[in-house]
């Protein structure tokens, strides 16, 4: 077929697709709800949120408030308890602007929408909120979005900020000037983010198209993961405790416990240096392998802090540092998970984290991807046709939730879905809709 | 922000390319079958009591009557012209044949044949229509125009089965219309015998070329089709058929008495033209057949049949129209698309300016009203759109392309401009141009002239 005809048959796709777009806003539900059309649930969800029930526009989609989170998946909410928030907007197709956003407060338990907020200037917002605000910011300002009720309140400040974060106590704010190569950690409150200590770091910078989250916490220390090299501080005194910059690399971080580890590769840019560390918030070296090792890890959920680690195909005991078992058929690198017990991603299937025996029968079917969240004890995989909820011990499938149900008509828009973890269930994520899982 | 990706994007253009390969498939079966049944006479000759029964459409409604029948056969008998004549064989009817390329008259499981022999030959077969006989109006496949051999592929150790080309047309003749099909095969499996049932008189002329003639009917699902069928099996390999019949043409919109409309000397004089010999001579200056005017198939049909009537309105519409240029041919050759009643188009050149511009028109088209800047269909959206007095939408869309990688010599690109005028009665006029580098389409005046004729909406 020739690229002309193709050109008009994927036209032809477009305009029934917008048409039927069109279809399902064409019968609003006029119920007294006077924020939002409550989106009837989907399938497999315990509530669903449909991006055009929100903004009562039919082109209305979601976008990540804190950004950047899940790769190419659009959507997503911060978790503060009993509240989710979202970000809604329209994409202006022609200047490619997110328009007439707002800040959406619903609730986690009933998906009902509880209050509005426009989003006009603000960047982004921390995944994690102080008490019960929401950190938000804009080029120089922190707004405070209380989750109960979306009221805004703007702190002007001096400075050119990056991000911002919280342990849960106080509030940090990275800040620097645009384009330069020194970044600045503030410690302190609302009213006075600096208050407790401001630490510098040199040679270091943020892309100015950066969007994701820079900090993290985990017990006694913060992270910060900047396009140069990623730091490990103590957020009690501000020390800088670790620094994994050229010619080194950080290649990827999880938490676990009070820790928060670092796949540090050492000398990334020579030729002849494959070390691979595994780096604890302080620093330390719990593991060591002579291999490059691009290993992500999706999530871990570990049973206990001290349950072993796994560095390419070795698991390591966090604590003395020693290898405790290695697979011969694993590949190393590419992403790994750890639910309970279980170590899946090195070899086939899945593997015991204390023995690195088998874990899953052998006539179980593998994973087509490597868990995202996990509930309960439970791992979930969002494949692209379903969302999988695994028994991790055996391998068992014991839901299958279509995809296709939960997003119902997406007017042409992605059908993929990300999945994130909250106090109240698993969301799934996109940009249309959003559904939570229990 | 994620939109329809180039993935998926080819994912639903594959999916509906299958759509119309099948659709093609459909309409090559359905044409097969009506158009040209004696293409196989040796295979309906049996009587009732091999009655062929085949579900073509399974459905929910109540069945179809798909019973196939034949007259019942004489055996033995005597035929004019044999010595022997063998029983008739008992086989079964139907075929189509499934096509999966895009065809073209090269065809390397064909090479007698080629675009200026289809030309010389359809030049022939019209030249020698009796006086009084006319094509009626059609799309340019259903106009007695030799059409490409469909490529096919035999299962391994099978021989290949011979190409057909086929020039089919309704025919009018007094106050009667009739179905005419042409086919030409180069065959080397000889003469067959004579079969009861399958041939009523065998000739053979000095040259030693064998002609077979048969006047029969078949009947399917109650509807019975009469015809008259001539056969040329001549020295070099050739074996012409040619076939009238009283069967409603393949996506007619004419009416009127059906009849055959040919009688089999008639018919003996086509099958004998020398110019359908696979062996004869193409003249040097022969040239290629006229480009027809390209449909999506299926995808963007008109809901209003258009009859010969109503073209000739709109031919005589574009007549009048002076858009500043020459077109070969003129404006005024509209004639249905290929597999539609529905949509009438043409494709002409525009003389001395390397584009080329094609008319489609239609009706039943909704107003069309432009995508939201908010809607990810924006980003298709036409370069023009406005409302005209009167209500109607004219649209100005632009597709520019390039190839890529770089073709090694000759332009590496072109535009193809497009005014589409809805009017709110549902007609829609598509004028387009095509030019590639360095040339330009014609401008979008040009095309707006065009489309806004007068005398345009009728649909």
């Amino acid at each position: 077929m020739n690229p002309y005809r193709r050109l008009a048959v994927t036209a032809a796709v477009a305009f029934v697709s917008v048409g039927a777009a069109v279809a399902l806003v064409a019968t609003p539900q006029q119920d007294a709800e006077p924020l939002a059309a409550q989106t009837s649930t989907s399938p497999g969800a315990v509530w669903t949120l449909d991006a055009t029930d929100v903004l009562g526009n039919p082109f209305a989609t979601f976008d990540d408030p804190v950004g950047g989170r899940f790769g190419e998946v659009e959507g997503g909410v911060i978790d503060a308890d009993d509240i989710l928030v979202a970000k809604a907007g329209l994409i202006n197709q022609e200047t490619d602007e997110f328009e007439q956003s707002q800040l959406i407060g619903f609730d986690a338990a009933t998906g009902q929408v509880r209050w509005k907020t426009p989003a006009d200037g603000i960047e982004s917002c921390s995944s994690h909120v102080l008490d019960t605000l929401l950190l938000c910011r804009s080029t120089d300002q922190i707004v405070t979005i209380d989750s109960a009720t979306g009221t805004a309140t703007r702190h002007d400040t001096d400075w050119n900020i990056f991000s911002i974060g919280t342990d849960g106590e106080h509030l940090y704010v990275v800040e620097g000037e645009k384009d330069g190569y020194t970044v600045r950690i503030h410690r302190g409150t609302i009213d006075d983010p600096d208050a407790s200590w401001s630490l510098t770091l040199d040679d270091t910078w943020v892309d100015p198209y950066n969007s994701r989250e820079i900090l993290a916490f985990a017990g006694n220390a913060g992270v910060a993961r900047f396009s140069s090299g990623t730091a490990l501080f103590d957020p009690k005194s501000g020390d800088i405790t670790d620094n994994i910059s050229s010619p080194d690399c950080a290649r990827d971080r999880f938490d676990r416990g009070d820790q928060i580890y670092v796949l540090a590769g050492r000398r990334c840019s020579d030729l002849f240096e494959f070390r691979t560390d595994l780096v604890d918030s302080t620093g330390r070296v719990v593991a060591t392998t002579d291999e490059e090792i691009y290993q992500r890890t999706t999530v871990d959920a570990a049973n206990d802090p001290d349950d072993p680690v796994v560095l390419g195909s070795s698991a390591f005991d966090p604590t003395t540092g020693q290898k405790l078992w290695t697979s011969d058929d694993g590949g190393t690198g590419g992403d790994i998970a750890i639910v309970g017990d279980v170590v899946l991603g090195v070899g086939p299937l899945a593997r015991n984290l204390f023995t690195g025996e088998p874990a899953w029968g052998s006539d179980v079917e593998s994973l087509p991807f490597m868990p995202t969240a996990v509930r309960g004890g439970l791992a979930y995989v969002a494949d692209s046709r379903e969302i999988l909820v695994i028994e991790p011990e055996t391998g068992a499938r014991l839901e299958t939730i279509a995809i296709e149900d939960l997003l119902g008509n997406t007017g042409g828009r992605s059908e993929r879905v990300a999945l994130l973890a909250t106090g109240g269930g698993v969301v799934a994520v996109n940009e249309k809709r959003m559904n939570l899982l229990r | 922000m994620s939109r329809l990706g180039p993935q998926r994007a080819g994912v639903w253009a594959d999916a509906l390319t299958i759509v119309s390969i099948v659709a093609i498939g459909v309409c090559v079966a359905a044409f097969v079958e009506r158009g040209a049944p004696p293409e196989q006479p040796e295979n309906r000759a049996e009587s009732v009591a091999t009655t062929t029964t085949h579900s073509i459409t399974p459905g929910p409604s109540a069945p179809a009557d798909t019973t196939y029948r034949t007259p019942e056969v004489i055996f033995p008998t005597a035929i004019s012209g044999c010595d022997v004549v063998e029983p008739p064989d008992g086989t079964s009817s139907v075929w189509g044949r499934i096509t999966t390329s895009e065809d073209a008259y090269d065809n390397p499981q064909a090479s007698w044949y080629s675009g200026p022999r289809s030309v010389m030959m359809t030049d022939a077969v019209a030249e020698a229509l009796p006086d009084g006989v006319e094509v009626l109006f059609a799309s340019l496949r259903e106009s007695l125009v030799f059409q490409t051999i469909p490529q096919t592929s035999s299962e391994p150790g099978q021989p290949q089965e011979p190409g057909w080309a086929t020039a089919s047309a309704e025919l009018g003749r007094g106050n009667t219309l009739g179905l005419l099909a042409v086919s030409v095969a180069q065959d080397n499996t000889g003469v067959p015998p004579c079969m009861a049932g399958s041939v009523q008189e065998r000739t053979t002329s000095a040259d030693g070329t064998v002609v077979d003639t048969n006047v029969s009917w078949s009947e399917f699902g109650g509807t019975r089709t009469n015809y008259r069928t001539v056969t040329a099996y001549a020295p070099d390999g050739t074996h012409v058929t040619a076939t009238a019949s009283d069967a409603r043409g393949f996506q007619s919109t004419n009416t009127g008495d059906r009849d055959i409309v040919l009688t089999i000397d008639e018919l003996k004089g086509l099958v004998t033209l020398q110019e359908l010999r696979i062996s004869a001579p193409v003249p040097a200056d022969t040239p290629e057949p006229r480009e027809g005017c390209d449909d999506s198939v299926g995808l963007f049909s008109g809901d209003t049949a258009i009859d010969a009537e109503l073209a000739t309105t709109m031919n005589t519409a574009l007549e009048r129209v002076d858009a500043g240029e020459r077109f070969d041919p003129g404006l005024n050759t509209l004639r249905l698309a290929d597999f539609e009643t529905g949509v009438v188009c043409t494709h002409v050149d525009a003389v001395g300016t390397g584009a080329d511009l094609s008319i489609t028109i239609r009706g039943g088209q909704e107003l069309p009203v432009m995508p939201d800047v908010y809607d990810p269909a924006y980003q298709n959206r036409p370069t023009d759109f406005e409302t005209l007095d009167g209500g109607a939408v004219l649209r100005i869309e632009e597709a520019p392309y390039s190839y890529s990688p770089a073709l090694p010599e000759g332009p590496n690109g072109g535009m193809r401009r497009t005014v589409t005028v809805t009017y709110p009665s549902g007609t829609e006029v598509e004028v387009r141009s095509h030019a590639e580098r360095p040339d330009e389409p014609l401008s979008a005046n040009t095309l707006r002239t065009i489309a806004t004729a007068d005398g345009l909406d009728v649909l």
